[in-house]
């Protein structure tokens, strides 16, 4: 639902305000409507997440096979109408029923009550439109793996305020080993919930943890921007970067932290080369 | 709330991470009866065939165990990681929190546990039961 257009450009930090356009078709009829939203500060990304409760069910095989499957429930919808309510200040493209009297739309409560549900949702995941930049997986395109390099670049990408921002350089330092112990340590920490008919995994809110980690080891950025200018300090960078963003980051600086699997190889070769 | 329904840290719920961490050595232990003989390659070693058969046999392999929660395996996991990150790198131990300090004392019952009730056959290295009637390797049959 949300419409984006590409607009080569530094994607500003400090905006006064963000518009979120919406493409909603109904009944046959295309609307073009506007959220304006507040820029999102830290505390409110941590409320967002914190009202996603993520967490992991476990689904027993059937017929006692030792396979297993999980299920994750995630909140979004409470957690978007959490973030909308904070961050909207008005809308564009809507009108009220002719025959509704103002007293009527007293009645509805506050205009942010009548906007549809699915309009707040599509809002809110435009503004976590942000992802690593896709990189073809073969080595000649990465150049070799640099060794005892000082730095670490990450590239996202991002949509905001309708315009694709392709390249977003975050640069870390190297990590040590204790950064990599305290992320591992944060991935692995979770509640357990017993008692059910399968054990439940809370995830816990781990956006506070990410931004702190953020925050030790950047070291610039590129392709950002704040009052139309690049970052004039690390301190500047550091107050305005979008939590989400920071999160985005450090989950590709680390990635997941585990061997890759191999695709199974074909069948027939295996069957050739049979080890007896 | 029950307080069996009650959320728990997984890091804080010791017995059944010990518990746990004897499961998974027992898994890797069945694990090491099921491959082949490494030394009964009956053709000249071939690097790339070797790791092709790895390859489906980490594909062929359930990711996790499903007798051992998720949030068990996490920590365990993470556990495992600092295990040996602690013997690699210098590592104080006011360096590690209260939970993996006491997670890697589990964890090291739990191997210690494990390390009496079993025994390597010394035909084909497979990790046996120690307290087994027959006492032939589960392998390669041979007798222990």
């Amino acid at each position: 639902m949300p419409e984006t257009n590409n607009k080569p450009s530094l994607l500003e930090l400090a905006p006064p305000e963000l518009a979120v356009p919406l493409k909603v078709t109904q009944a046959g009829r295309v609307y073009r409507l506007r959220h304006v939203l507040r820029p999102p500060r830290a505390g409110d990304w941590f409320a967002y997440e914190a009202a996603l409760k993520p967490e992991v069910e476990e689904l027993p095989a059937p017929d006692g096979a030792d396979d297993i499957s999980y299920r994750l429930h995630v909140q979004t919808t409470d957690a978007a109408l959490l973030l909308w309510e904070r961050l909207a200040l008005r809308v564009e493209g809507y009108e009220f029923r002719q025959e509704l009297t103002p007293s009527e739309v007293e009645g509805h409560g506050r205009w942010q009550s009548l906007i549809p549900l699915a309009h707040k949702e599509a809002a809110v995941r435009a503004l976590t439109l942000v992802a690593p930049a896709a990189f073809p997986e073969t080595a000649s395109n990465n150049g070799g793996f640099t060794l005892a390099a000082a730095e670490v670049a990450v590239e996202l990408e991002c949509v905001s305020d309708g315009a694709a921002y392709p390249r977003l350089a975050h640069v870390f330092r190297t990590p040590t080993v204790e950064a990599e112990r305290a992320y591992r340590r944060l991935l692995a920490e979770t509640l357990i919930v017993r008692g059910g008919r399968a054990p439940r995994t809370l995830l816990p809110a781990r956006l506070p943890a990410l931004v702190r980690l953020y925050d030790e080891l950047i070291v610039r950025v590129e392709g950002y921007s704040i009052h139309l200018q690049p970052p004039a300090s690390r301190a500047q960078l550091l107050e305005h970067m979008d939590a989400w963003h920071k999160r985005v980051a450090v989950q590709t600086l680390f990635g997941d932290l585990t061997p890759e699997t191999p695709p199974l190889a074909p069948a027939s070769d295996l069957a050739a080369e049979e080890i007896r | 709330m029950s307080a069996a329904l009650r959320p728990i840290p997984a890091p804080a719920d010791l017995a059944a991470l010990e518990s746990h961490a004897y499961t998974l050595f027992c898994h890797a232990a069945e694990e090491t009866a099921r491959e082949p003989r490494r030394a009964g390659l009956s053709r000249p070693v071939n690097p790339a065939r070797i790791e092709a058969h790895q390859r489906q046999s980490r594909a062929a392999r359930p990711p996790l165990l499903a007798s051992v929660p998720l949030a068990h395996q996490l920590w365990l996991s993470h556990l495992l990681w600092l295990e040996e990150v602690v013997h690699t790198v210098e590592c104080r131990a006011a360096e590690l929190t209260a939970a993996e300090l006491a997670g890697l004392q589990a964890l090291g019952r739990a191997r210690a546990r494990f390390v009496h009730e079993h025994r390597i056959c010394p035909h084909c290295d497979a990790v046996n039961p120690r307290f087994t009637r027959g006492a032939r390797c589960r392998r390669c049959h041979q007798e222990l």
